[in-house]
């Protein structure tokens, strides 16, 4: 019998080490808790097994535990690598079948992350998937990596995780109104207005405005000198919030960034990409809204155009931000309008509408995409005033060019109408995509029967009315079919459907939306998302573990636990079941249970008893550490068996 | 690309490495075919383009990562320039457009060191396995194209199939017996990356290759993808390695180099597959 099998059957957990560069502040960021919490929703969220373990020195320890806690260095040891990275694999051996992540941090050692790169060598060459998680708190410490850390292994996986800084003071002039306001009626304005200045001085609250200030003024009008610099497309955002006084950032503040770090380490990011045809890019609120209904988290986003703009005033504001999309559809339209010859009153409105925020600053990272006018280069914009970035994305001929810096940019539609790939790229393994445009509707004509002088027809296609509407659908059509093109890099697929078709009316993008939300494509769509987000959640096609608290060993999908003939008409055992018992076989022989139970199914005649030599060689286990039952099925199935240790 | 290599046979490139960085959007390639002026780079951290001119395909935002070796087509002219064996035609090659994304820093070997390390005695098989890569990087885009299309790919994004293919040579098979049964080891197994009779997929660049899967004779032309069962069960009679009845090139990838590349691309093993594989449920 051939088995056919598309998957490895994967016997170990994957290895995060937890690293920070030496520049964060070790005092603010107490790895030991950290990751503490990142398990605690790794399980709680996801559902995975989940294990933490903490490099420290072998001094005044409490006795070990099973499983280990600690990872225990000699003092002193001049080189961490060797020592840890044996450790490591031996849990890898002894315990990765029995977690799906075993999350390493060694501040213990490592304190101020001075012996990072140590550390780091020590996770290649394991017998199981190895990864980095480096946060950092500057882009331009992740670019020197090689310089401050040297060459680093390229068997692990390198996850950037980038810290950012607590969201930027939004609408200055209004709070400093308030806040006048309050001096005004204290008891004693002169003494409050005072502290207050003395206060504004002490916090650098006045230099912060002034340089917010000049950043977004400058930007707006095309500088970028002052633009921060872009943190690595892949890079997961975290932002922790609430009490600075607090050891370790509390969960209840902070859900968002510690949920996409834990959908990071387990490779379960989402990626949402919208795209862009102007008001008929409205059809994105509604889907981004039902997603959240349906509890499919978003970690990234993607959009050309009003596409791009739908995603960031979601990054930014959250279902606020597309409200504000909603309400503000015919100011939008103004400021295309007045786009012809100028696009600034449109820039200053997007970037107030988004909170003069920098796409840098976003907790889920938003990729505007435009078009260099120059190369005909697709441009992934993720740093910059969200405002300008949105402008350029939308900067479609013949409305005009955006310059940043000396690089005109064009719409990304004519490149990346709907950008689907680029969020695999940026760390998004479920890609979701909605294609805003329908069928363009048809135009009434007369019959070939009709007679129609040829002059008449002539007149026609001069008519500059009918020419521009040829030129405006030909543009739906075209951005349609680009668009379709992305749909191989998506795994969820929203075609829209509405009725209502229009591009360039954007007083009917409220009206788009909500045909949008109750339309059958749309709600398709979002049952479809939804089960792919719950296929994440499951164990991977080819996984095997053993689950300590259950005593089961949980076979995944697509594993053959089964029984084949043998060229010589004997019942052998499926090459992952001899993986799996194999596997299993020393898990028990090092002493971590005591006896494996068998539960033999609709197995065939020999009699059962004649199966156990199978079991005792593929095992390496003694005759009397397995026991066996027997259990039959209605209806019948493949023969197979089940797995069980006995504490 | 270079994994499996000794250190031995690593050694006189190590040697003459230099690292330079490169900042965001310097353009190492802008519509050109890399030539003999080129020097040889590995990437060693960041990202970069990698967008052939005929290539429909669309990359996202990289192809290039941390381990990405280019500039191979610098070594195949030197090598043909030498004489040596083993280059590859250098005719309809596409021009190429390869651009940091965000700052990268790159370990280079300058032309002008090719013969001092590849004529060295270890820095042969090193040579060798270049040369072996770079009809795969040639014809990188086409070939995740056609690998995307088959039922174990069908989920796997470009970005991890292009690394896949860091972990895949190509071969030239001689034309071999007529019996289908006697397959032929390549002519030219590139060192530590042999292809020995066993379960492995082939795009075949040139020729038709042949092939028996569960008894039955396959043959495959250029452009398709054809092979055994990567995960099938050792004990079945399936994995036999390709022979061709004309001079044949194909790209190989094995199941050691997808075993390889899920040890360190987390959620790669999850994607193999297609989708019923995951919902399967076992009794």
């Amino acid at each position: 019998m051939s088995v056919t099998s598309l998957t490895p059957v994967v016997l170990r957990g994957a290895m995060t080490m937890v690293l920070a560069d030496a520049t964060v502040d070790h005092t603010t960021l107490p790895l030991p808790g950290v990751v503490e919490v990142l398990a605690d929703t790794i399980r709680t969220e996801l559902d995975d097994l989940t294990w933490v373990l903490h490099v420290v020195w072998d001094v005044g320890l409490p006795p070990p535990t099973t499983p280990p806690t600690y990872i225990r260095v000699p003092p002193g040891t001049p080189n961490l690598t060797p020592v840890v990275h044996a450790e490591l694999q031996t849990f890898c051996q002894d315990w990765g079948i029995a977690f799906d992540q075993i999350l390493i941090e060694a501040s213990g050692v490592n304190p101020n992350g001075a012996r990072n790169a140590e550390l780091w060598w020590a996770m290649t060459g394991l017998d199981c998937t190895a990864s980095v998680d480096y946060l950092f708190d500057d882009p331009e410490v992740w670019n020197d990596l090689p310089l401050t850390l040297g060459l680093l292994p390229a068997d692990v996986n390198q996850q950037p995780v980038a810290l950012l800084g607590p969201m930027p003071e939004a609408q200055l002039v209004r709070t400093l109104l308030i806040e006048l306001i309050q001096i005004v009626n204290s008891a004693n304005p002169a003494n409050s207005l005072q502290v207050w200045i003395q206060d504004a001085i002490a916090t650098h609250r006045f230099r912060r405005w002034l340089r917010r200030w000049v950043a977004v003024v400058s930007q707006i009008y095309s500088s970028t000198r002052f633009m921060p610099s872009a943190w690595p497309l892949h890079a997961l955002r975290l932002r922790f919030e609430g009490d600075p006084s607090v050891p370790v950032p509390v969960v209840e503040d902070n859900v968002r960034s510690f949920g996409r770090w834990a959908r990071g380490v387990t490779a379960r990011r989402v990626g949402v990409a919208i795209g862009g045809a102007g008001a008929q890019s409205y059809v994105g609120i509604p889907f981004i809204e039902q997603l959240e209904d349906a509890g499919v988290p978003i970690d990234l986003l993607s959009g050309s155009s009003t596409g791009a703009f739908i995603g960031a005033f979601y990054a930014a504001l959250g279902d606020r931000g597309l409200t504000r999309m909603l309400l503000n559809s015919n100011t939008i339209g103004w400021g295309v309008f007045f786009a012809l010859v100028n696009n600034i009153p449109l820039t200053w409105w997007l970037a107030w509408a988004t909170r003069f925020v920098d796409l840098s600053e976003l907790g889920q990272p938003t990729i505007s995409v435009s078009s260099i006018a120059d190369t005909g280069e697709t441009n992934h914009q993720t740093t910059g005033l969200a405002g300008k970035s949105l402008m350029a994305s939308g900067s479609l001929p013949p409305f005009v060019a955006t310059y940043i810096g000396n690089t005109r940019l064009l719409d990304g539609g004519p490149t990346q109408d709907l950008p689907t790939a680029i969020l695999n790229a940026a760390g998004a393994q479920l890609v979701i995509a909605a294609q805003p445009i329908p069928k363009v509707a048809s135009i009434p004509r007369l019959p070939d029967e009709v007679p129609v002088p040829f002059l008449t027809k002539w007149a026609i296609t001069l008519n500059p009315f009918v020419r521009s509407l040829d030129a405006y659908r030909a543009y739906l059509m075209l951005f349609r079919q680009a668009a379709l093109g992305e749909e191989q890099y998506a795994q969820v697929f929203y075609n829209a459907t509405t009725r209502f078709s229009s591009a360039g009316s954007w007083y009917a993008g409220p009206r788009i939306a909500h045909e949008a939300a109750n339309s059958q494509a749309l709600k398709d769509a979002i049952i479809e998302a939804q089960a792919h987000w719950q296929l994440l959640l499951t164990d991977g096609a080819g996984r095997v573990r053993i689950n300590r608290s259950t005593n089961l060993v949980e076979i995944g999908p697509a594993v053959d636990i089964g029984f084949e003939l043998a060229p010589d008409g004997s019942w052998r055992l499926s090459g992952d079941a001899e993986q799996v018992l194999a596997a299993v076989g020393a898990y028990i022989a090092s002493g971590y249970a005591s006896a494996l139970e068998v539960e033999l199914i609709n197995v065939p005649p020999p009699p059962p008893a004649d199966y156990q030599p199978l079991f005792e060689a593929a095992t390496g286990l003694a005759a009397p550490q397995i026991t066996y039952t027997t259990t039959a099925t209605i209806p019948p199935t493949d023969p197979s068996f089940a797995l069980a240790v006995a504490p | 690309m270079l994994s499996g290599l000794t250190a031995d046979a690593l050694e006189p490139l190590g040697q003459a490495l230099t690292l330079v960085r490169h900042d965001d959007g310097a353009r190492l390639f802008y519509d050109e075919v890399p030539n003999r002026d080129a020097p040889l780079r590995i990437l060693v951290h960041g990202h970069a383009t990698w967008d052939p001119a005929h290539s429909s395909d669309d990359n996202g935002a990289w192809t290039l990562t941390t381990g990405s070796v280019f500039g191979l087509g610098a070594v195949n002219d030197w090598a043909a320039e030498a004489g040596l064996d083993r280059t590859w035609p250098r005719a309809d090659l596409p021009m190429i457009r390869c651009r940091a994304k965000g700052p990268i820093s790159t370990l280079e070997l300058a032309p002008d060191r090719f013969e001092a390390v590849f004529m060295s005695k270890p820095g042969g098989v090193l040579r060798d396995r270049l040369l072996a890569m770079f009809p795969t990087v040639v014809h990188g885009g086409e070939i995740v194209a056609a690998l995307r299309a088959t039922p174990q790919f069908s989920r796997v994004n470009a970005v991890a199939l292009y690394r896949l293919l860091d972990l895949a040579p190509t071969v030239t098979y001689q034309p071999t017996a007529k019996d289908p049964d006697q397959p032929q080891q390549p002519a030219a197994p590139p060192p530590g990356l042999a292809v020995a009779p066993g379960p492995a997929l082939y795009y075949v660049l040139r020729g038709q290759l042949q092939l028996v899967v569960d008894e039955t004779l396959l043959s495959f032309g250029a452009g398709e993808v054809g092979g055994s069962d990567l995960f099938a069960d050792e004990g079945a009679a399936t994995l036999k390695a390709a022979t061709a009845t004309t001079k044949a090139t194909a790209v190989v990838v094995t199941k050691e180099a997808v075993a390889a590349l899920s040890g360190y691309m987390p959620g790669f093993a999850r994607s193999l597959g297609p989708m019923f594989n995951g919902q399967r449920v076992k009794p």
